[in-house]
């Protein structure tokens, strides 16, 4: 989308845990935006992980990602990351994860079109991290 | 003391900002040491974590850092955020309640001005009105491109103002409204998306058309589509008509009496120092004529679309270019 994706995910976004793995991630509007703005999706590999594979920890709350929708009363500091739980089996440690992720941002003051539907500013990295 | 005076709104820095190279206390530092003031304006969901709800410490550490820089408070930025729930808008309660705890944070801060959006119908507005004024601050409504003087909800808004006719309710004009170009520095990000020279030129022609703007997304996707433009692509050239606007400088003569902040929208400038998208000259010279007391805030939209730049550069060479032009006036 812009320069601003730059800081979706750092290079040190993925870590690797005995379940799976979480990955650290931050919006790339200029200003934070309730978590019902948000939605994710990810694949591993190449493979998508269903969402119910999927929780999202921020302010201290963990939540299945489905519930995104419903966080209108706490914001993503744009300043903070959030750290996305991730139920697949972790790759062997020293190989290359592949990781596509999509964050969909729906901007809730800039309204488009006949039906007022929120802004989609969505972009989608995908990088090549590695278990430690 | 000028009756226009120069600010700068922290949205300039979203770059510096989101790499966090910079806490807030060491951006006011350096926004100071190059003498970018008096005035500062913040918005709240940038700036401040857990906006609007800061507990009266954070309001006094906050106070204290404007004051050790020697800021001017000058607006705080409210978002109207009607459609946080994806599958309806807000109701009028529930937009007042979410706006009422940013501006009552805006009086706690100082600020003589809250910013707010479009998106708060007149209704809200109306309720508002009274808290707004027993808190001491002036509701700014923004001026953003599409809502131009001749847009149906401006002139309504006009018409509400006078029906209530009270000192808490102005405007504030963002002149990326009134254009006379699409910047080069946004044409040239379109090609990375690969975006060719002759759809830049097809979006020029439309732009400068007197259609009403959701036309003008109409007949770039019809003709742009047909040379084999991808949706992103399509997307990207959107924001040539979502981001500038063409409205005459001279349309805004008649809301000067109600203007409480001016947001100085810029993009870029030549090697004269000039935005050349943007009469500046003729911009300032009808709020100034008008008698506009207040602050001109440097507004850097640039991040949106490259990293060629730091926003301190930007805002010193904006500063550089108001501050001319204002004296040239006389103040």
């Amino acid at each position: 989308m812009g320069p601003l994706d730059a800081h979706i995910l750092q290079d040190d976004a993925l870590a690797c845990t005995r379940t799976g793995y979480t990955l650290a991630f931050r919006s790339h509007w200029y200003r934070s935006l309730p978590m019902s703005c948000m939605d994710i999706a990810l694949t591993i590999d190449g493979v998508d992980i269903p969402r119910e594979r999927l929780s999202v920890e921020a302010n201290g709350r963990r939540f299945p990602a489905d519930m995104l929708l419903k966080q209108t009363d706490h914001c993503l500091f744009i300043q903070d990351a959030a750290r996305l739980h991730i139920d697949h089996p972790p790759a062997p440690k020293g190989q290359p994860v592949a990781v596509e992720f999509r964050l969909d941002l729906y901007i809730p003051y800039i309204l488009i079109g006949p039906e007022a539907q929120p802004l989609l500013a969505s972009t989608t990295i995908r990088k090549t991290f590695t278990c430690p | 003391m000028p009756n226009i005076q120069l600010a700068t709104s922290l949205f300039s820095f979203a770059l510096e900002w989101n790499a966090r190279q910079y806490t807030l206390d060491s951006l006011l530092a350096e926004t100071q040491r190059r003498g970018l003031g008096p005035g500062l304006e913040i918005i709240g969901f940038q700036s401040l974590p857990r906006f609007p709800h800061l507990s009266e410490t954070e309001v006094s550490d906050v106070r204290r850092l404007m004051d050790r820089y020697g800021f001017e408070p000058a607006c705080l930025d409210a978002n109207v955020d009607v459609r946080i729930r994806r599958d309806r808008m807000m109701s009028v309660d529930e937009t007042v309640d979410y706006l009422l705890p940013q501006i009552l944070l805006g009086a706690r801060l100082g600020f003589p001005v809250v910013r707010v959006q479009m998106t708060a119908k007149p209704e809200v507005l109306r309720r508002l009105v009274g808290p707004a004024e027993k808190a001491g601050v002036s509701l700014g409504m923004e001026l953003h491109t599409p809502y131009d003087m001749f847009h149906p909800a401006v002139i309504a808004l006009r018409e509400l103002y006078e029906e209530i006719d009270s000192p808490a309710l102005g405007f504030i004009p963002d002149f990326g409204t009134s254009m006379r170009a699409i910047p080069d520095a946004l044409l040239h990000s379109f090609r990375e998306v690969g975006v060719t020279d002759v759809m830049i030129a097809i979006t020029r022609v439309i732009w400068q058309s007197d259609a009403p703007i959701p036309e003008k997304f109409g007949a770039l996707r019809e003709r742009v589509g047909a040379l084999g433009a991808t949706p992103a692509q399509i997307g990207r050239l959107n924001m040539a008509f979502s981001m500038n606007g063409r409205q005459p400088v001279d349309a805004w003569r008649e809301i000067v009496p109600r203007t409480v902040h001016l947001h100085g929208k810029f993009y870029g400038f030549d090697d004269a120092g000039d935005e050349p998208a943007i009469d500046y000259a003729g911009i300032l010279k009808v709020f100034h004529d008008g008698g506009f007391r207040g602050y001109v805030s440097s507004e850097y939209e640039g991040t949106a679309f490259t990293d060629a730049f730091t926003g301190f550069e930007m805002v010193e060479k904006h500063h550089a270019l108001c501050r001319r032009i204002l004296n040239e006036l006389g103040g």
